[in-house]
């Protein structure tokens, strides 16, 4: 049973750990890609500007977070 | 040209993950055994190596590559975003540069408030290379095993990741110091450019995305994501340094 909860804890902090706005919009980003239907856009440009705007978000998710604790 | 880059990916990682690993066993060695710190980096070596020598071929033999694409895919975009994003925190200012100098300091002073080792041999020397070495080293195992196996090239992943051990592990003995020269953040940021360049190639593939160029679309990836980086370096540093003079 330890082993089992270790495993997952592992893979966990590996994947989500402290980030979990990179785990949740790379799941987006293959979804979106996934249903987006063929045609309109290609996809290829799609999936490139969702990843764009993944570490965008990340990185100002962390940017406020920064501001926040220094006007503390 | 994959080839090329798979290298490089392999070798910047390991190389990244190696100093970090080499500076814990230098600060086990130098305050504790240095028998046992060299003990606890071989077995270290050797668990990681039966790793990828048993799961590398079990994974190409009985996993559809499709399907084994997508999901090395996915797993380098999440992985190599981690590293992209935190590159591009510490080079915009927003988190503190990674200091080989301070991890060891740190190391040494803990491991020396520990009880005295016995003669030559020391368990607490070993415990911390071994987990030490096994711990960094299990990024480089996931990376080799990804890019190895996604381009069938899993002996030369293996060796390129092989090679930057020996090169950081020669330049730790020859240097004797801490390798905080090392440019670190470049690296870093040079490995998760690869890393998500690889990861939207591959798991694109797997959804049916058609890439204009087939595999020449990789370095593309990597121009283009570089170029986007750089761009949120200058916008955040600046918007960060707006927000701390408002402070002020």
């Amino acid at each position: 049973m330890r082993a089992i909860k270790a495993f997952f804890m592992f893979w966990w902090e590996f994947l989500v750990g402290d980030t979990p706005e990179i785990f949740v919009g790379t799941v987006v980003v293959l979804l979106a890609v996934f249903v987006f239907p063929k045609g309109i856009v290609p996809k290829a440009v799609i999936m490139v500007l969702l990843v764009v705007a993944t570490i965008a978000v990340s990185v100002w998710v962390e940017l406020r977070r920064k501001i926040r604790s220094t006007k503390r | 040209m994959s080839s090329l880059v798979l290298v490089i990916a392999v070798f910047l990682a390991s190389a990244v993950e190696m100093v970090e690993a080499l500076t814990i066993v230098i600060a086990a060695g130098t305050s504790r055994s240095w028998r046992s710190a060299i003990e606890g980096t071989l077995a270290g070596v050797l668990l990681l190596a039966i790793l990828v020598a048993t799961i590398g071929p079990a994974l190409i033999h009985y996993v559809p590559l499709a399907f084994l694409r997508f999901i090395i895919g996915a797993l380098l975009l999440v992985f190599g975003l981690q590293w992209l994003r935190k590159a591009i925190l510490r080079s915009s200012g927003l988190k503190a540069m990674h200091n080989e100098d301070e991890v060891f300091a740190k190391e040494v002073s803990k491991l020396k408030g520990l009880s005295t080792p016995i003669k030559n041999r020391d368990a607490t020397a070993f415990t911390v290379a071994f987990k030490g070495v096994f711990l960094e080293g299990l990024e480089v195992v996931i990376v080799v095993l990804t890019l190895g196996i996604s381009n069938h090239k899993l002996a030369l992943a293996a060796l390129a990741a092989l090679a930057a051990v020996v090169l950081v592990a020669l330049a730790g003995v020859v240097l004797s110091k801490q390798l905080s020269n090392v440019p670190e953040n470049a690296m870093k940021m040079g490995v998760g450019l690869m890393l998500v360049s690889f990861g939207t190639f591959w798991s694109g593939e797997g959804l049916g995305v058609g890439w204009p160029f087939a595999d020449g679309s990789i370095p593309l990836l990597v121009l283009v994501y570089g170029a986007v980086s750089y761009g949120i370096i200058k916008v955040l540093a600046k918007q960060y340094q707006l927000s701390l003079s408002r402070e002020s």
